[in-house]
């Protein structure tokens, strides 16, 4: 019996001293996580600005409290599929809408970046996903920049997001929301106006898929595997 | 039964059983620990999509992301190197325990959702491995349950906490 308590005394100093080695390796780390921060919150939940201006940015801070019309502009993305795939896709798309923000299309999507404004960086597209699966491959001339440690990019990126006319967020796809959070970061945090963010909510995945052009390693790599047709 | 228990004390009494556990649990949760560590947000995802804690519980979503990992890779290295090991064997045994069911009743659920046989389903259960199949996890996880019981019971002597201070034998 004394032994089985001792036993149990040596576990419970393992999980507490496991525990503060976590906590103190968690502070030292670039990637690590905010203990009191909501990682997930409704990006519908802030106000957004309105957006008579559409190619206006805000200043952090004037937020008013008109949310602009939801889109309907875009139709059913994902409509036409019935599979289990397809009701996630529309969950975030139905998300994205909600946010005040703009569900795009492959094909639309493919068509910025094809438009000579791309290459202007008139339009910005932005990888939401981590460091790793963005060396992995992203979008050529995609910028990496994720609401979970946006300080690692943002001072880079910033810039470009300012003068963009169009900005397209996307992440891997499927039911993965950072691209509707990151857009919720760039709006409710840096103040760009909701009107020209845009989510690509097929993702990099529906990307690739399609035959869209993939670039490995840093932006402007050069190393580029283009695809079949888009 | 008493013979049989006596045979596996005597087994146990070689020190051979406790030192294959604590290397195989040990390296197992060194590996998947580490990997966690790498992504603590791909991992709070993952949590996530468990349900286990509400929407405003997202503190101690956080803290499990953060702490969870590194506890891993601590009971890793105990367990290598031989400190502490029946302890540790009991967190590991406990984190199997919740672990498991919790892992195949998400299963159940993805069954459901893609009408799919058991055997077939495979997903990112935040184990550490990336997907897996879950017939093969199952597996897995109980070989190390066992393993992290045996730790437990065990009362072997091929520890470093035993090679640093060896018990004393009075002489009378």
């Amino acid at each position: 019996m004394r032994e089985m308590a001792r036993v149990i005394l040596e576990s419970l100093i393992v999980v507490v001293v496991g525990t503060g080695i976590a906590l103190v390796a968690n502070v030292g780390s670039d990637v690590g996580l905010e203990l009191r921060r909501n990682y997930f919150k409704p990006v519908g939940s802030r106000p957004s600005v309105p957006t008579a201006d559409s190619s206006a940015t805000t200043q952090p801070g004037d937020q008013a409290a008109t949310r602009p019309a939801v889109q309907e502009s875009s139709s059913p993305v994902h409509a036409a599929q019935g599979s289990a795939a397809g009701e996630v896709a529309n969950k975030v798309e139905k998300l994205v809408k909600e946010a005040g923000l703009t569900p795009l299309r492959h094909d639309e999507v493919a068509a910025l970046f094809h438009d000579p404004q791309y290459q202007s960086d008139a339009y910005v597209f932005v990888d939401a996903r981590n460091e790793k699966q963005y060396h992995e491959g992203h979008i050529p001339r995609a910028w990496r920049l994720d609401h979970v440690n946006p300080q690692l990019t943002l001072d880079l990126v910033q810039p470009f997001l300012l003068g963009a006319e169009k900005i397209v967020i996307y992440c891997h796809g499927g039911d993965c929301e950072d691209s509707l959070f990151t857009a919720g970061y760039l709006r409710d945090t840096v103040g760009i106006n909701p009107a020209i963010l845009h989510v690509y909510t097929g993702g990099m995945e529906e990307w690739a898929s399609k035959g869209g052009p993939v670039e490995k390693g840093e932006r402007l790599s050069g190393d580029i595997t283009t695809g079949g047709a888009q | 039964m008493s013979e049989q228990v006596g045979r596996l004390r005597r087994l146990d009494a070689t020190g051979v059983p406790n030192l294959v556990a604590r290397l195989v649990l040990g390296l197992a949760f060194l590996y998947m620990g580490y990997n966690k560590t790498t992504d603590p947000y791909g991992f709070l995802k993952l949590i996530r999509e468990y349900q286990i804690f509400a929407p405003e519980q997202y503190v101690w979503m956080n803290l499990v992301a953060i702490a969870l990992p590194w506890l891993e890779v601590f009971c890793g290295l105990l367990l290598i190197a031989g400190i502490a090991v029946r302890g540790t064997g009991l967190v590991v045994l406990g984190m199997m325990l919740s672990f498991t069911p919790v892992v195949f009743m998400r299963a159940l659920g993805i069954q459901e959702a893609e009408q799919k046989a058991f055997c077939d389903i495979a997903f990112d259960c935040g184990c550490g491995a990336g997907e897996v199949n879950i017939c093969w996890k199952l597996v897995e996880n109980t070989g190390l349950t066992l393993l992290a019981a045996l730790l437990v019971w065990s009362r072997t002597t091929l520890t470093l906490t035993n090679a640093l201070a060896p018990k004393k034998t009075s002489v009378k």
